[in-house]
């Protein structure tokens, strides 16, 4: 269905007929539903080449599909984003819209570039896209934003023999407000997932494994062995580990809390209620609290 | 392994390694930091119960320290076996405990039979046996020993749970360029204490799980959102912090640290930041003479008093010169910036340092409740420019104010030699501090528990500090005779009039004359006009609770007197109510804590809503100069008083109880002569009886069940006595002679104080008596006893009270004596304060002075009760029992008013 084989199932449908979409129940409406559908700079450049092209009438009643819920999914994969739009027809329209994904080369290039510094990461993770992410993808000759609609392939199957048509423009004004509170579909449009661009942080870190390899000792432990900074302990030569002042908990039974139940047989069993007795007499420190 | 060996006893101090284990384990005992473990052998070997320790996060530090520490490999291993002991240790200790309190068979009792593997486990982690029965399911056993070890791995501190903060450390001293160094940090979110270098986490040396790094990664994202001056950080790979100049420093503390703060990343100032330098305005009084111009010119009295003073500039305590000042000017920028000045951080600009500059040694004034109020900190001074003060500096008085100093700097008074008694030595240190601060013109409150003898020193205080003018003394109707009295013994010299009853002058020059005018609250709202063109030396204001309302008409009359020297005694803690306090000090020291909302926002509110102890004590500092307040249970004042104080209360009459008095008199006086023998025996006691029953109540006599508020100037002298001692949370016994009076009184104080009193009289039962004796001893809902003098007046132990009246006479000094002592035991830890009442001018009165001034006679003669009076003539007895009207002995409450003239 999707892509040019849509074309097949194209019928000519005279383009001044009233048409009037069927309305779509939980559809993937826009966030807000008026005014400017891009809030953040990447995704007001997105959509500033979208209409750079000049369709107004189209774009127009597309972003008035995206606000009111026209679009049932949409979908993006390294290069394409893929999505089904209803319109007037019984049956949901298909649409794509590819860019073209940098090389391995460029994306070796790029991640180098991300890797040496922490504020691309940082900053999508904190939900932005840092402006220079475009710089370093102007550096390895590829464009974070399409630069002119050229540079986007889009296929709809409505029988509407106009490119872009209102459908293609409905998925890319949703694509547009998406991008708003997920910057990392830009770059998964350009294919890097989020776990890609993100992989370099665990490295060097023991980070993933640390809870198994002090598991490993004991289940209680909390040093992970081999990573004590042993470099140091020539100059500990005299070591001296002074055991700190003790501190009554306020409830005996506190660090149970800290577990939280035990599963026993499938049944969560509160520990405090079953143990609160034994806490008490463990942590009174009184050598003659016991009344005979 | 001997290298090991030799480490591990170094490093254990002696000890063994073991031994150091034990300690670790009873550490983690004690915290509470155990959990139950489970570990079953895997060759299908029996079962053990555990008590693991549990470390937290900020255990992590100190395990460290020991692994590396006990000479152990850094390897899988070498934790394997320091844990393995750790654990052994623990479980040792939890087992020993759980035996020693014998808890263990609180919990579990070993079923017979089967038995799950749950509850196996439960019975053998409270047993001192560890090891579980054999005859478990190994395939149950195993799989649950997989729970337990996950459960335990949940709460295990192995990761950190953390976030990003920041800390701004202070440039090298060395650095030229001043450059701040913030640096990133790890916060552990379950222990905030727990803190490290973000340069540890991009190592690994402190582990977080992938989430984690994701988590402080999206941090640092968000920390340049928020404070864009600090997004350069973010250039770096793994960054640890970046540097900022002075301006950028300030600028990121001024805007971005509260929004750091509310998204969870917080930043760490040095220490001295919230001390941080300002370079401020100083106020330094030229030359305060030792006292105060005490005249009444234009300057004003004590706090109100004009002084003068120069503008210096100050950095903390330390005085700047204006050179300095230039060389900074120098130096400063029209941005704020960081500079160091004698060693300090100061933030400075250049409009800052013109505007010190152009006032720096200038001259100004303020009054002295100015300078002392913004000595504390309070709005006082206003300074110009919108430049902050830094504080003042003063010398003489002023300045022995300014430090809180002037308990210490006032000296005793010895005792006047025209003073008819002997002070005793804190009299006489309250006597010197009152002396003192009048001469300043400031006033005092002396606030010393009742009993200590507050108007003995105020008479001691006008002899001590004569004036040229007179004396007002202000006081409740109660105690104008009281007055009058202590200053006829003390002070018989003074030439006193009483200003009080209809008859009283309206002429100022006549109260002009007098040595003392005394006066009562009730008058001294009418009289206001006249009484203010009266130039007084002194204010004296008794009962100073009596202004605690500031929207009273006696208050504003009484705010309304100047004096150079004012006065207020109270025997109710004042400082513990806050608006009566600012009342009281706002007519003493007008100005002083400011007006009643500034002072409600500042004091009032903090203190009593909030419980801010900064405000009270602030509040004792501004006002402790002025309120000396001793108690009878301080140390210094126990060893100077007696056990037993007995205080004699002259109560007046209300001209219904004169008029009703005088009445009994008039009659009994008629049956004395008509009659003789057993009959005029007769008829002289019961009119003797009946005369001290009007002196009690025109109720207690009429015996109609009329009302009794307002008709008794004994029982409303009554009142007071008990509001200032259940307000002190003390307890009292009441003695009365008349069984129904006593019963009268029991619904009038349950009404009036809220509480009811206890009351024994003759028909109360053996058991109930014994229940009243011990409730009085232990309840501290029952301060009132009140007890008729028969029933008891022995065989009592009733050491709680601390207070004891006698609400009429019974005139034997030896019965009255044994009714005391129910209060007052050899060895009782607080003094007894004894109060005797009589109604001024009658019978009670002329009986207590024969008593007084013919002891051993009287011994002799009233030895045996009332018995005597009944063998004097008429005319013996009409001496005795005539009533005597001074103006004072007529109280004011009263709604009808007798005439009597103002004599003095």
């Amino acid at each position: 269905m999707s892509g040019r084989g849509g074309w097949g199932n194209r019928e000519w449908y005279p383009t001044f007929a009233p048409s009037k979409p069927i309305a779509v129940e939980g559809g993937l409406a826009t966030t807000r539903d008026r005014g400017a559908i891009a809030e953040s700079w990447w995704s007001k450049r997105f959509v500033a080449v979208l209409e750079s092209y000049g369709l107004g009438g189209r774009m127009q009643r597309g972003r008035k599909y995206a606000r009111s819920g026209q679009v049932i999914s949409l979908d993006v994969t390294g290069g394409t984003i893929t999505s089904k739009v209803q319109g007037s027809r019984a049956k949901p329209y298909g649409v794509t819209v590819r860019v073209t994904a940098p090389t391995e080369q460029q994306w070796a290039q790029l991640d180098a570039v991300i890797q040496r510094r922490v504020g691309f990461v940082a900053q999508l993770l904190a939900g932005e896209v840092p402006p220079e992410l475009e710089t370093a993808f102007n550096d390895a000759d590829v464009a974070l934003f399409p630069r002119s609609w050229r540079e986007v392939t889009s296929s709809c199957s409505c029988p509407d023999y106009e490119n872009p048509c209102k459908h293609i423009a409905a998925v890319l004004y949703l694509f547009a407000d998406r991008l708003d509170s997920d910057p990392w579909l830009l770059l998964l449009w350009r294919g890097r997932t989020r776990d890609q661009l993100l992989s370099h942080l665990n490295q060097g870190v023991s980070g993933g494994g640390a809870a198994e390899a002090a598991a490993a000792v004991a289940p209680w432990w909390p040093l992970v062995p081999g990573n004590l900074n042993t470099e140091a302990m020539s100059t500990y030569d005299k070591g001296r580990a002074i055991v700190p002042e003790s501190e009554t908990p306020g409830e005996p039974s506190a660090v149970l809390a800290r577990i939280g139940d035990l599963t026993v047989k499938g049944k969560a069993v509160n520990m405090s209620d079953r143990l609160g007795t034994l806490y008490n007499a463990i942590v009174d420190q009184s050598p003659d609290s016991y009344v005979p | 392994m001997t290298v090991r060996t030799v480490r591990i006893t170094q490093f254990i101090l002696g000890r063994t390694l073991s031994d150091f284990m034990a300690e670790v384990g009873r550490y983690f005992v004690e915290s509470g930091r155990v959990v139950p473990g489970l570990e079953v052998d895997t060759e299908d070997g029996p079962a053990r119960s555990w008590w693991w320790p549990l470390p937290s996060a900020g255990d992590r530090e100190f395990l460290v320290e020991a692994v590396r520490a006990s000479g152990l490999e850094d390897t899988l291993d070498g934790h394997r076996l320091f844990a393995r002991q750790l654990a052994e240790s623990v479980d040792a200790e939890v087992r020993h405990r759980l035996l020693r309190n014998a808890s263990g068979e609180l919990i579990a009792t070993r079923h017979r039979g089967r038995q799950s593997v749950f509850e196996a486990w439960i019975y053998s982690l409270a047993s001192s046996d560890p090891w579980m029965p054999v005859s478990l399911p190994h395939a149950q056993l195993d799989e649950f020993s997989t729970q337990v070890r996950d459960w335990v791995i949940g709460g295990a501190a192995s990761l950190g749970r953390s976030r990003l903060a920041l800390r701004v450390c202070e440039p090298d001293p060395s650095d030229s360029e001043q450059r701040w160094r913030i640096e990133a940090l790890v916060q552990d979110a379950d222990e905030p204490s727990l803190i490290v270098d973000i340069a540890q986490c991009w190592s690994g040396e402190f582990a977080v799980d992938a989430e984690g790094m994701l988590d402080l990664v999206a941090s640092l994202g968000r920390m340049a959102h928020v404070a864009p001056l600090l997004a350069p950080m973010l250039d770096e790979a793994e960054p640890s912090g970046m540097n900022l100049s002075s301006e950028a420093l300030l600028d990121f503390i001024g805007s971005h640290v509260e929004p750091l703060a509310d998204i969870g990343i917080e930043v760490f100032l040095p220490s001295w930041w919230t001390r941080r330098g300002r370079i401020k305005l100083r106020a330094k009084t030229k030359g305060v003479s030792s006292r105060p111009s005490s005249g009444s010119g234009s300057t004003g009295f004590g706090l109100q008093q004009i002084v003068a003073f120069n503008w210096e500039v100050a950095l903390g305590d330390v005085r700047l010169t204006k050179t300095e000042l230039q060389a900074l000017h120098k130096t400063a920028t029209t941005k704020q910036q960081l500079v160091r000045v004698r060693g300090k951080w100061v933030s400075i600009d250049r409009s800052e340092i013109e505007a010190l500059l152009r006032y720096v040694g200038t001259t100004s004034e303020a009054t002295a409740a100015e300078m002392l109020r913004t000595a504390l900190g309070l709005p006082g001074i206003t300074a110009p420019s919108n430049l902050e003060i830094e504080g003042v500096v003063a010398g003489g008085w002023l300045g022995s104010l300014l430090d809180d100093a002037v308990h210490a700097t006032v000296t005793p008074i010895a005792t006047p030699v025209d003073f008819n008694g002997t002070l005793r030595a804190y009299q006489e240190r309250g006597v010197g501090w009152l002396a003192f601060l009048g001469r300043l013109g400031l006033g005092a409150c002396l606030a010393d528990d009742m009993g200590l003898g507050k108007t003995a020193q105020m008479i001691a205080t006008l002899l001590a500090d004569p004036t040229p003018g007179p004396t007002l003394v202000l006081c409740p109707v109660s105690v104008l005779g009281n007055w009058a009295r202590e200053l006829e013994r003390f002070a018989p010299q003074l030439q006193v009039h009483i200003h009080h009853g209809s008859a009283r002058t309206d002429d100022a020059a006549i109260l002009a004359i007098n040595g003392v005018v005394l006066s009562t609250y009730s008058v001294i709202a009418r009289d206001i006009d006249m009484l203010r063109t009266v130039e007084w030396a002194r204010i004296v204001l008794d009962e100073a609770q009596q202004i605690k309302n500031p929207g009273t008409a006696q208050t504003k009359a009484v705010s309304a007197l100047s004096a150079p020297r004012k006065i207020a005694l109270t025997g109710t803690p004042v400082e513990n109510r806050l608006s009566d306090l600012w009342s009281i000090m706002n007519v003493l020291n007008p100005g002083l804590l400011g007006n009643f909302s500034s002072f409600k926002k500042s004091f009032a509110t903090p203190i009593e809503k909030q419980n801010d102890p900064e405000a009270t004590a602030m509040l004792r500092r501004v006002t402790a100069p002025f309120v000396l307040r001793r108690l009878k249970t301080d140390r210094s004042i126990i060893n100077d008083l007696p056990d037993k104080i007995e205080m004699t209360d002259y109560c007046p009459l209300t001209s219904e109880q004169a008029t009703l008095y005088q009445a009994v008199v008039d009659e009994l006086l008629d049956n004395s002569e008509r009659s003789d023998g057993i009959e005029r025996k007769g008829l002289v006691l019961a009119g003797i009886g009946k005369l001290k029953q009007v002196c009690n109540h025109p109720a207690h006599f009429l015996g109609d069940g009329s009302t009794l508020a307002g008709r008794s100037g004994k029982l409303e002298r009554v009142e007071e006595l008990l509001d200032e001692i259940l307000s002190a949370h003390e307890k009292v016994l009441c003695f009365t002679q008349y069984a129904e009076w006593g019963t009268l009184l029991v619904p009038y104080f349950t009404r009036r104080f809220g509480v009811e009193p206890l009351w024994l009289h003759g028909g109360v039962t053996r058991r109930n008596r014994d229940l009243m004796v011990d409730r009085f001893a232990n309840d501290h809902m029952a301060p009132l006893f009140l007890l008729s003098l028969k029933a008891g007046g022995t065989g009592l132990n009733l050491t709680a009270a601390s207070h004891v009246i006698h609400l009429d006479r019974w005139w034997n000094p030896a019965v009255e004596d044994q009714a005391t002592d129910r209060a007052y035991r050899i060895g009782q830890k607080q003094h007894v304060l004894v109060h005797k009442l009589v109604s001024a001018g009658t019978i009670e009165e002329h009986l207590d002075e024969m008593i007084r001034s013919k002891r051993a006679l009287a011994g002799k003669v009233v030895g045996s009760g009332e018995q005597w009076l009944t063998e004097l003539s008429t005319d013996e007895l009409r001496s005795v029992i005539s009533l005597r009207m001074p103006a004072a002995t007529v109280a004011a409450t009263s709604p009808v008013r007798t005439a009597t003239g103002a004599s003095s």
